[in-house]
């Protein structure tokens, strides 16, 4: 009688435990998206334009995809992109960043079919997109946030 | 750095969700054990075994800063568990089968979250003739059970083809689609009024998918037939955002599918049976009667683990899990199951929402409802809601194949998450 | 892309609620509803693990009980209809269908005790069903019907409570499913007989009243043409009416109420049923309750038919005057007989017969529910019950139901020789014990056996002389 009385408990245990999952993840899941809510890349960039970085005027919306400079290299700020924009330290590339943080050949960003695509050449200090290290080809969305060695660009699209 | 503590966190959110579903396995065992103490300790290592693959898995996902979704994880464990558990108070040999291809199946799942992905949007072509050939090899070599031809028998293993087929046709989709889709859109053609973009594009699509269909046709499975046809129109929808070719798609599929029914004798049985199971009680009907009686006997709480009879009916341990489960775990059980479910179908498609590039938001979207027709067509077959047609409810039935196919697709759900980047 | 994706997840959720409502439905409602299903097997399985709960008579005598896995019935082929049996193949029918819940624990009531039971591992018990049945009484009935077709219905007219149900032929419970020929089995060889063993004819029989109905034609008189009770008529031995002659058995002569019923004077209710016409006719037969079923709407404890006649409208002279004398279209059951004579006996309330006494626990006997006693029609007032009372009386001491004499009880009844397409009159005889505290009415029917004051006056005798000498 006690094995049963036992057995019958633990069936209940058991169908409880398995709605404090279901539960714990909906509550994890919500909170999640109401305290801290993963923003949207482009409104992360917002703020992060907003505090630190470069100012920029309102682009028109025909202007070709190109990558604005925080601070100006050689004189330029604005980088319009070709089918494959290299940049480094090395003077052949496309955007040049003369700083002993970046590598000769730093990264990459190449055209297929109608998406720019960013690629780090497994450069000494790493490509960072939206703060996140770039570790295989990753595609660039309007407002993207490229930091290559300490210099910080944005990502036009439009 | 901030990326690392940001891993860290989603990987011990992943390890408190782990735990509770850990618990819930263990009180789960614990029935069982009570219920046959004799065979006690080889159950407990099997669980035990299992439990430390996924904390495993975690830890190394942790090791290699991996930033893939915290919940996913979880839910497939707790299916899992509540298939391990169903499946060895049916019989212990099935559990410890299936114990088996959850090690194959979690394997998989690893490798697919750590691949890249992205470069699988290349080989379309090669995922066309794949999937062709799988699901030609059947048709000549295969094995037929249950009515349907979609078994091939290498040495002692059998493979349900379908379940692979169904991961190369979302791959081909994806990557077709997210080169294809604004083309598709453009309409450059108007045909009698109706504006209709040039066969040159829809070409290759079309024949990919009419030649699946002919195969399932002949292969009589008709409840991958209808994934494959309500995958491909989902893909479809997400990548034009046209509700036309959906109605016109759907359509086609009804007047295909009413000639079916005329024309093949096992797809009149199918629906007739569905329309009025009790005249075929004994016959083709018994199955769904057994089924809905089992889902009466449940009721609220269910007879509790160990103490119905699911027995009674046949294919439970496959087709019929949810009605098992329905019935000893009660409408309480079977809806947590289903909100799970749910819950893996949402993250999905928050997957797919948030993924950067099209062909990451196609594959997503595409697996997600995938899974979701298939979990949507079976449980409403199990319950007489659609009519029934035989396919696995993935994570819950016994079947290696669609383990394997099930986890390799949230691996690679959870590789997308991964590349927020 | 997103906004697609958006749409599409809520798509599929909107399915997935749908599916999770549907759910509901088929776990609490489609899926119970089909519980009793022949095709669920789980019914048979759960019995397996539950000993099955014992049927006693009023007296405390087995009338079913398992003993060693297989289920006995002591009275045989003597109580089947009632009873029932319990077969896998054939289903179960009478005490053993109504009662099942009950027998297996697994009633309403017992939800809750079931459940807890269960949580404790407690072996799951059935519960044991009294009804009100006389197993002495009832294997009486049987043996005297022998070899004969026919019924006795015996019920207390005070309570309801239904005593003696017996129909002949019969068959014996057990062993349904032993083959007798290649392909037949003792089952399938009584759904082939000619004879109907399956029916029970105190309940479903369809038989004309005969004479016995004068009861019901004198009760509607009564009521609504007093003077009834004091006129007498000039009996000459037929009737003629639209070019119709009913033959009367002998010639009567001056005749009032008690000589009527006494003597079964065809005349005087022919008469009378010409005066009172189709819908007072049609009227009294409903108050009685002859055209319906006492169990209509609930479940049935026995499968009843609810008699017939032709409808008023419908309803020539020449109808009426058959009809007032329980020929033409008229077809009822001995169990309605029996509760017209019921009505007589309780100063005209038919109180609603049933079978259920009480359900207890097999080792405490406590007791799950008791049936309480309900009127239920009262076709009769005082006078007139006791008028009829009266006459059916006479017709014990003097007239043509002599055979029910007892001696040292008065006894009240009614023949009746009702004529029919297949043979010889079937015999009637509907009374009731002793007269003044009537505690026994009886409806006895044997089919072909001629006059009712012979055939049938000596079984209902016996078997209110047994009622009424073993007490209660």
């Amino acid at each position: 009688m006690e094995l049963a009385l036992t057995l019958t408990i633990l069936r209940y245990v058991f169908l409880v435990l398995l709605y404090v999952f279901v539960f714990t993840v909906v509550g994890h899941m919500f909170r999640g998206t109401k305290a801290k809510p993963r923003p949207h890349l482009s409104q992360r960039q917002v703020a992060y334009m907003e505090s630190e970085g470069p100012r920029v005027k309102a682009v028109s919306p025909t202007a070709a995809p190109r990558l604005i400079s925080a601070k100006p290299l050689s004189g330029k700020k604005v980088f319009y992109l070709d089918s494959r924009t290299t940049i480094g330290s090395g003077k052949n590339n496309s955007i040049v960043i003369p700083s002993r943080y970046v590598s000769r050949e730093h990264a990459v960003i190449y055209k297929k079919g109608d998406q720019y695509w960013l690629q780090d050449l497994e450069s000494k200090n790493g490509t960072y997109l939206n703060g996140y290290p770039v570790k295989t080809s990753t595609v660039l969305a309007h407002g993207d946030h490229i930091n290559v060695g300490g210099a910080d660009f944005k990502f036009y699209k439009w | 750095m901030a990326y690392n503590k940001k891993v860290h966190m989603l990987r011990r959110l992943e390890r408190k969700l782990l735990l509770r579903v850990a618990a819930y396995l263990f009180i789960g065992t614990g029935v069982l054990f009570l219920e046959h103490p004799d065979s006690g300790r080889e159950l407990f290592t099997a669980v035990v075994i299992i439990t430390c693959i996924y904390f495993a898995l975690n830890q190394f996902w942790n090791y290699v800063h991996f930033a893939g979704d915290p919940y996913m994880l979880s839910l497939i464990f707790v299916l899992c568990s509540t298939s391990l558990i169903l499946l060895y108070r049916l019989n212990p040999i099935y559990a410890a089968r299936q114990f088996l291809w959850f090690i194959v199946g979690l394997t998989a799942l690893a490798v697919s979250s750590k691949i890249n992905y992205r470069k699988l949007a290349d080989y379309k072509y090669l995922y066309a003739a794949g999937g062709a050939l799988l699901l030609l090899l059947p048709v000549f070599f295969g094995a037929e059970r249950g009515g349907a031809k979609s078994w091939l028998q290498i040495g002692s293993i059998t493979i349900q083809t379908s379940e692979f087929v169904k991961i190369l046709l979302v791959l081909f989709l994806a990557s077709y689609l997210s080169q294809k889709s604004t083309e598709l859109v453009r309409e450059k053609q108007s045909f009698k009024g109706f504006k209709l973009p040039s066969l040159e594009e829809w070409g290759p699509l079309l024949m990919m998918l009419g030649i699946s269909l002919i195969f399932l046709v002949f292969q009589k499975d008709l409840g991958a037939t209808l994934i494959f046809y309500g995958t491909f129109l989902a893909m479809l929808y997400i990548s034009t955002a046209k509700l036309s070719y959906i109605i016109m798609g759907s359509l086609l599929f009804l007047i295909g599918g009413s000639a079916t029914y005329f024309i093949f004798d096992h797809v009149k049985m199918r629906v007739e049976t569905w329309i009025n199971p009790l005249q075929y009680a004994e016959t083709a009907g018994y199955q769904v009667i057994q089924s809905l009686l089992a889902f009466g006997y449940g009721g609220l709480t269910g007879a509790g683990l160990g103490e119905g009879f699911p027995h009674f009916i046949p294919a439970v341990h496959t087709d019929f899990i949810f009605a098992a489960a329905a019935e000893e775990l009660g409408l309480a059980g079977a809806l947590a199951l289903l909100m799970v479910y749910i819950l893996l179908i949402y993250l999905g498609f928050k997957i797919a929402a948030r993924a950067r590039d099209n062909f990451s938001k196609l594959l997503a979207a595409g697996f997600t409802s995938l899974m979701a027709l298939q979990i949507f067509i079976i449980i409403g077959g199990t319950t007489k809601l659609l009519p029934l047609t035989g396919v696995t409810l993935p994570f819950l039935s016994y079947g290696g194949s669609s383990l394997v196919s099930n986890c390799i697709i949230v691996g690679l759900l959870m590789n997308i998450s991964s590349t927020r980047i | 892309m997103d906004k697609t994706i958006r749409r599409l997840c809520r798509f599929f959720i909107v399915i997935f609620t749908v599916l999770a409502l549907y759910l509901g439905y088929v776990n609490l409602y489609l899926g119970p509803s089909l519980a009793t299903s022949p095709y669920n097997r789980r019914l048979a399985a759960i019995e397996e693990k539950i000993p099955r709960g014992t049927i006693y008579d009023r007296n405390g005598e087995i009338l079913a009980e398992t003993k060693s896995q297989k289920r006995i019935y002591p009275l045989g082929e003597d109580a089947v209809h009632v009873v029932g049996f319990l077969s896998r193949r054939y289903g179960r029918t009478g005490l053993e269908r109504v009662y099942d819940q009950y027998l297996l624990g697994i009633s309403r009531e017992n939800e809750l005790q079931s459940f807890i039971n269960k949580a404790l591992g407690r072996v799951q018990k059935g519960h044991d069903v009294v009804v009100t049945l006389d197993a002495a009484l009832q294997k009486k009935a049987a043996e005297m019907l022998g070899n004969r077709k026919g019924a006795v219905v015996a019920l207390d007219p005070r309570t309801g409570e239904i005593l003696v149900l017996a129909s002949s032929p019969s068959f014996n419970p057990e062993s349904l499913e032993e083959n007798v020929s290649v392909e037949n089995t003792r089952y399938d060889l009584l759904l082939k007989d000619e004879d109907s063993p399956l029916v029970n004819r105190a309940t479903q029989g369809a038989y004309p009243p005969g004479s016995t109905f004068k009861l019901v034609t004198g009760g509607g008189m009564l009521t609504w043409n007093p003077s009834t009770s004091y006129r007498s008529i000039d009996c000459k031995g037929e009737i003629t009416v639209e070019g119709f002659t009913l033959p009367d058995i002998a010639v009567h002569g001056r005749t009032d109420f008690d000589r009527a019923i006494a003597l079964s004077c065809n005349t005087f209710f022919a008469r009378g049923g010409l005066e009172l016409g189709p819908d007072k006719l049609y009227k009294a037969a409903e108050a009685f309750g002859v055209t319906k079923n006492p169990w209509e709407g609930k479940t049935q404890e026995v499968p009843c038919r609810a008699g017939t006649l032709t409808p008023p409208e419908k309803m020539t002279k020449a109808q009426i005057v058959s009809t007032a004398i329980g020929q033409g279209e008229l077809l009822v059951s001995p169990l309605h007989m029996a509760l017209v004579a019921a009505a007589v006996a309780n100063d005209g309330k038919i109180m609603k017969p049933h079978l259920l006494d009480r359900v207890q626990t097999q080792d405490e006997g406590r007791i799950i529910t008791k049936y309480t006693p309900q009127v239920w029609l009262e076709p009769l007032g005082q006078t007139a019950a006791r008028k009829i009372k009266r006459a059916m009386q006479e017709a014990v001491e003097n007239g043509t139901a002599v055979r029910a004499a007892i001696p040292g009880i008065t006894v009240a009844g009614k023949t009746g020789s009702a004529q029919n397409p297949s043979g010889d009159p079937h015999a009637w005889f509907v009374g009731f014990a002793p007269v003044e505290e009537p505690k026994i009415a009886v409806a006895v029917i044997i089919e072909n056996g001629g006059a009712g004051g012979r055939a049938a006056a000596p079984i209902a005798r016996e078997i209110m002389r047994m009622a009424l000498k073993f007490g209660q």
